[in-house]
């Protein structure tokens, strides 16, 4: 018998309608799954991922790398002036190594931990007006804390925070040929603002915690929210 | 790979809660673990995001056809990483007729009436079965077919046309189905 495109394209539908009554049928009988956390927490992560505008996703690209700048600047500032940024930033450690036309970053944290915080109880003091909640991940892993506040003309910004400590580490590559940037203070933190064509990025430190903000909202709003972030931490060895 | 809009998002919004449950099945009964269907799961809705432009209605038939390829396919895709089984012929191999149960293939074997074709189709090989459903159902194209199985357009032809054959000898030279 000559199999014709026709006879096949007459035929599918309903051959795959029965296909599939049948895997149904088995599939119904079969008990419930209940996903796993690490199942769920992988979806999240890629739902997010996808929830992201490519400019968006360069943005936090870059900022992942500009993260470490923050940090590197800091670090001078404990060497040369010992203030008080500088005292906090020692529970930060950093390495340094220049390949080719970018610079690599190891950081990771110091033995001595500052504060023992829940990021989950963070408060969010200030958010512009228009903007709302889009999504929140307080376990996606237990060191960070994300929020994602979005408003109605599809512009977004991120909140990040980060606890660095002994068990926390990473290495990141800068390309910093994108931005300009401005040193600030954030409730008396050094941070470091980044200046970018579409969006911005605030980056700064309390205590053992990388905080970053970053999106499609002026730096004035940017710095108004850094400034009404209140933190849920209890200081454990500030005496050190 | 980016859900660039509303309606792309909750097309996949609809495709995961609709259809995650019957994707894990499906991958639990080739890899029989269940962490590794839970990564076939997540690996298969990765493949899916990249094409979900081409899928109209998340509810239809047509779409749960292709969620249950992709996820086939990838699980065996697991199954043959883990069990290093690398000389395993790509349209005819063993992993092709994994999941077919066994009350499956005594129907095939068994029936000797008359049956129409889309009974003959459904009766296929996975691999088969499969190219037939996303060329004459799903409306892909060859090219695209070969995207989704992570096959050559040319190993795409060449199933199609063993897919032919193995229906004109099912069905028999008066199209009975033997």
């Amino acid at each position: 018998m000559i199999i014709t495109d026709e006879m096949l394209y007459e035929n599918a539908e309903k051959a795959c309608i029965l296909y599939l009554d049948e895997l149904s049928s088995e599939y119904e009988a079969a008990p419930e799954h209940i996903f796993s956390n690490r199942f769920n927490r992988h979806m999240r992560k890629m739902i997010r991922q996808q929830r992201r505008s490519p400019q968006m996703q360069k943005f936090v690209k870059f900022c992942s790398r500009a993260a470490i700048v923050v940090i590197i600047i800091l670090a001078g500032l404990l060497i040369t002036t010992l203030s008080v940024e500088a005292y906090r930033a020692k529970f930060i450690n950093f390495f340094r190594k220049i390949t080719g036309q970018s610079d690599d970053y190891r950081y990771w944290g110091g033995t001595d931990k500052l504060v023992d915080v829940d990021l989950s109880k963070t408060i969010i003091g200030y958010i512009p007006e228009g903007f709302e909640k889009a999504e929140e991940d307080t376990g996606l892993i237990e060191f960070q804390y994300y929020v994602r506040y979005k408003n109605s003309l599809g512009h977004a910004f991120n909140i990040r925070l980060s606890k660095i400590d002994e068990n926390v580490n990473g290495i990141i590559s800068l390309d910093n040929e994108r931005s300009e940037s401005d040193d600030v203070l954030i409730n008396g933190n050094s941070g470091v603002l980044y200046k970018m064509d579409s969006a911005n990025c605030l980056i700064w430190t309390n205590y053992n915690i990388l905080c970053d903000i970053y999106g499609e909202i002026s730096l004035d709003e940017l710095m108004k929210i850094a400034e009404n972030i209140e933190f849920s931490y209890d200081v454990i060895n500030q005496e050190k | 790979m980016m859900i660039d809009s509303d309606e792309e998002r909750s097309k996949f919004e609809i495709i995961y809660n609709n259809y995650r449950n019957l994707m894990f099945f499906v991958a639990k009964n080739i890899l029989n673990n269940d962490s590794d269907a839970e990564d076939a799961v997540h690996d298969a809705f990765l493949k899916i995001i990249k094409i979900l432009e081409k899928i109209e209605d998340p509810e239809c038939h047509k779409t749960k056809n292709l969620v249950v390829i992709i996820t086939k396919r990838i699980a065996i895709d697991i199954l043959r990483a883990k069990t290093r089984h690398e000389t395993v012929p790509d349209s005819e191999g063993i992993f092709d007729n994994i999941f077919r149960d066994e009350a499956s293939v005594r129907a095939m074997e068994t029936v000797e009436e008359t049956i129409d074709i889309a009974h003959a189709i459904s009766k296929l090989p996975d691999r088969y079965r499969e190219v037939i459903f996303l060329r004459f159902y799903n409306d892909y194209s060859n090219r695209e077919i070969a995207e989704i199985l992570n096959i050559s357009e040319a190993n795409v032809r060449k199933l199609l046309e063993r897919a032919r054959n193995k229906l004109s000898s099912m069905l028999g030279e008066d199209g009975d189905y033997l």
